[in-house]
């Protein structure tokens, strides 16, 4: 008995000696914890290397054919639209997949699905604003803001969708004028990062900001008694801008049917919560429930126009943020 | 020489694969995107150049204004703890500036921990102002950078010999102008040198500037990679970057032309130290031991504190690991770095011209190249070469050999530099009493030539190190799977901003740091005292 059992195990370890190469731009920290508990599943063992993006593609298109990578995992859909664009990501044929990632957070020719959604939003002090003076991002570039507005540089990427998809919405024109109008209200310097913000607004430097909705949670998880309250603006229009963190399998990738399982697992309940909430995040299957810290944050609507929208517009929205100077 | 002259052919080969990557880089202009380019020109490059240029010209003057003066006085004069304050002054090199950066700004920014503190205690009613601005990013880069001036600077008073100064003694110069007319003028390659590798450093800089919001010529070579999608673009503007850096030291080279920096005398023979009274020694005291506060002190405390917190929740044994790829990658590096640099330092002394000064020129930018950028660069070249060699084979990414050769190309000019130096003070009259002698050619080397060039060698060595513990993009590109080090760690931690949790793996490299550092500290002391 014990001879078939040392067979079964060493049989199956044979058949399942699979692995997947995974280039991550998403942290250590944060993908680590998931890679082992699939191994402990299914004794898939993931090699994975991290990187910027930037860097992580243009690794991927030098290498070419001889690339070990399966499967870019990264943050912003403006990468992952870059990534599919530069032809490095090939289209994936899963039912599962499509099931459980709504239409808007996936690429249109499926060559990427996003795993994890953050908002961006409206962030404020509530010492010193009333949540009925806020409605929507275009409106923090009206005249009542004067001076009471903090953001982060406009060279990270979030910024860049965030502004991309107002492009989408309203057209160059009409976003210049709000973004100059965002420059000429800001109380300070822009920020290097949306923690930084957030602390700035808990000090009263500034009122009201826009950052991630997971540097919130982590900010908040430190400080218990802080004064920054969060707020889900354009709810009456198009809805509160989200982004993903996603994933692709690469155009030679040498373990495709791996790769793709994995994916699939990622997209389930189980991984979900494990995948989203170690960063506060919510979970891009829209079926699983978000943790309870992040359901108190309250539901809001989501502005559910495709997030490739935010690569496609990216290098417009830069330009367009050069030109009102919004550092 | 015929039997030494193989160094020319292997400083020529050195030399050009150094400098492949920066022409990968030139390369680029082969594909210009005229609509970026207007874009830039417009509403981008005015603005940012002149950034720079402030830039430069703040760490330029902090850098010479921290390490020459703090060089000279441990060089020449003794005091009380001069020992203690002389290893504390080149410790600030291993905190990288991104960390220092980030200390200065929790510190000082105006929601930074003392601002708000201040603020409280005197009751003021409005804020203090922020230091995110030139002023706070030149200080804390120059707080930064001013080892490299304080080493070369050190190589170059130490090395100068006694005689120099007795003759002006003798001529009745004051010991003002001594300094001035002397010591100075006689030191001038060695401090252009390290102000220069300030300036590279400054100017390829992306995290410590992006932490400050201030925008360089660097920013918008991000900006145009990852904003506007556009690497051709990044890699022209950084190709325009390092132009300007080739010219400086075209220009430099032109005024230091044919003039002699061998040491006069015999070169081991050193001046003896001059005593401070207690006034003049108080003074010093006050002085570097303000300066290693801001340097490394205060930032060293904070790293200490946060690493302190988040230990319980991010130390594993990893970190054995970590720390252990960490100096084996910097100590590889060193070695090939210092066996490069010597025989193009050797070969540009011997063979003195225009191509040997080009080719040691064009093979020191990298250093200046923002990092991303060059990784890439390198990437491109060693994955090309192992395509060629071993088709389907990976005999350089797969193992360290692609990590090494990235960080020799990214690193090369820290070494070259102190030890090219060194070999300004060898004269014809050393190389013709080596030909002459019966001895053989190594055993003469190791006679008359290395005594001489060992401070550089040594100060070269401990740069490389701690620059190669620090670095971020190279290692990130053409680290093999499961490689991480310390820096990459501090990577992971950053790149979400999770900056106190990055104080964990930057306190290790500090630490680590201290060992090679202790060891040229010692090193010099020695040769001092011979």
């Amino acid at each position: 008995m014990k001879m078939i059992c040392a067979f079964l195990i060493t049989f199956s370890c044979v058949l399942q000696a699979e692995e997947i190469v995974i280039y991550s731009a998403r942290n250590e920290q944060l993908i680590k914890p998931i890679f082992d508990l699939y191994k402990k599943e299914t004794g898939v063992d993931i090699k994975f290397i991290t990187d910027k993006e930037g860097p992580l593609m243009q690794k991927l298109k030098t290498e070419g054919e001889s690339s070990p990578a399966d499967i870019l995992l990264t943050v912003d859909a403006g990468n992952l639209w870059q990534a599919a664009n530069e032809g490095l990501l090939k289209s994936i044929d899963s039912k599962t997949l499509k099931n459980n990632i709504p239409a808007h957070l996936r690429d249109p020719k499926d060559r990427w699905f996003g795993f994890s959604v953050r908002a961006r939003t409206i962030f404020y002090n509530k010492e010193k604003v009333s949540p009925a003076d806020l409605t929507t991002y275009e409106d923090l570039s009206s005249a009542k803001w004067n001076k009471r507005l903090c953001l982060r540089t406009s060279n990270k990427v979030y910024n860049q969708s965030l502004v991309a998809m107002m492009i989408a919405e309203h057209g160059e024109k009409k976003t210049e004028e709000i973004v100059s109008g965002w420059v000429k209200n800001l109380a300070t310097n822009v920020f290097p990062d949306d923690t930084k913000l957030l602390e700035a607004i808990d000090a009263g430097i500034c009122d009201v900001g826009i950052a991630n909705t997971y540097y919130y949670g982590k900010y908040a998880a430190d400080k218990a008694a802080t004064k920054v309250a969060i707020f889900w603006p354009n709810q009456k229009t198009k809805g509160v801008h989200v982004n993903v963190s996603g994933a692709g399998i690469t155009k030679y990738a040498k373990h495709e049917k791996a790769a793709v399982k994995f994916l699939e697992w990622l997209s389930s309940a189980k991984a979900q919560n494990l995948f989203v909430d170690a960063n506060y995040e919510f979970p891009a299957n829209s079926k699983i429930k978000p943790s309870d810290k992040i359901a108190a944050w309250g539901t809001f609507k989501p502005n559910v126009i495709n997030v490739s929208k935010a690569g496609e517009l990216q290098g417009s929205a830069v330009k367009l943020m050069d030109r009102a100077q919004y550092k | 020489m015929p039997k030494f002259s193989f160094s020319k052919f292997i400083s020529l080969f050195v030399g050009i694969v150094i400098t492949i990557p920066i022409f990968i880089i030139f390369s680029s202009f082969l594909k210009v995107d005229a609509g970026i380019w207007s874009h830039l020109k417009i509403y981008v490059l005015p603005e940012l150049i002149l950034n720079t240029l402030k830039l430069i010209c703040g760490v330029g003057l902090g850098t010479l204004l921290l390490g020459v003066p703090l060089a000279y006085i441990n060089s020449f004069y003794d005091y009380p703890g001069r020992s203690f304050f002389s290893f504390l002054a080149i410790l600030p090199m291993s905190i990288p500036a991104y960390i220092m950066a980030f200390v200065y700004v929790a510190l000082f920014d105006i929601t930074g921990i003392w601002s708000l503190a201040i603020k409280d205690f005197l009751g003021l009613s409005f804020f203090l102002p922020s230091i995110r601005n030139l002023y706070g990013i030149s200080l804390v880069l120059s707080l930064c950078f001013y080892p490299y001036v304080y080493l070369l600077s050190k190589n170059a008073f130490e090395g100068q010999g006694a005689r120099a100064l007795e003759v002006s003694q003798v001529m009745g110069l004051s010991k003002f102008n001594t300094l001035l007319k002397v010591i100075l003028p006689l030191s001038r390659p060695w401090i252009f040198s390290g102000v220069l590798l300030a300036l590279m450093e400054t100017i390829a800089d992306f995290g410590a500037v992006s932490i400050f919001n201030y925008t360089t010529f660097t920013t918008a070579i991000y900006r145009s990679w990852f904003g506007l999608f556009s690497l051709d673009s990044a890699q022209q503007l950084a190709a325009i970057l390092i132009s300007f850096v080739f010219l400086l030291m075209i220009f430099e080279r032109l005024q230091e032309k044919k003039k002699s920096f061998a040491t006069i005398g015999r070169g081991s023979v050193r001046p003896s130290r001059i005593k401070l009274g207690w006034g003049k020694s108080a003074l010093v005291i006050l002085g570097s031991g303000l300066i290693s506060l801001m340097a490394f002190i205060i930032p060293f405390i904070m790293i200490a504190k946060w690493a302190f917190k988040v230990m319980s929740q991010d130390l594993d044994a990893r970190y054995i690991s970590f720390m252990w790829n960490s100096i084996e990658i910097a100590f590889l590096t060193v070695i090939v770095l210092l066996i490069f640099s010597f025989f193009m330092a050797y070969a540009v002394r011997k063979y003195p011209g225009v191509i040997a000064e080009t080719i040691k020129n064009l093979s020191s930018l990298g250093y200046a190249v923002p990092g991303s950028v060059l990784a890439v660069g390198v990437f491109i070249f060693l994955s090309t070469v192992e395509n060629k060699l071993t088709p389907g084979q990976k005999i350089l990414t797969s193992g360290l050999s692609a990590l090494i050769i990235g960080l020799s190309i990214r690193f090369y000019s820290i070494s070259l530099a102190p030890i090219s130096n060194a070999f300004l003070r060898i004269t014809d009259s050393h190389f013709h009493i080596m030909a002459l002698s019966s001895n053989s050619q190594i055993k003469n080397f190791f006679k008359a030539i290395a005594p001489m060039i060992r401070p550089g060698v040594f100060t070269a060595a401990l740069m490389v190190f701690v620059e190669v513990m620090k670095e971020m993009p190279i290692t990130l590109m053409t680290r093999p799977f499961g490689k991480e080090t310390l820096s990459i760690r501090i990577f992971e931690m950053t790149s979400e901003g999770e900056w106190e949790r990055a104080a964990l793996p930057s306190l290790f490299l500090v630490i680590i740091s201290l060992v090679p550092t202790i060891l040229l500290f010692i090193q010099s002391e020695k040769s001092h005292g011979k």
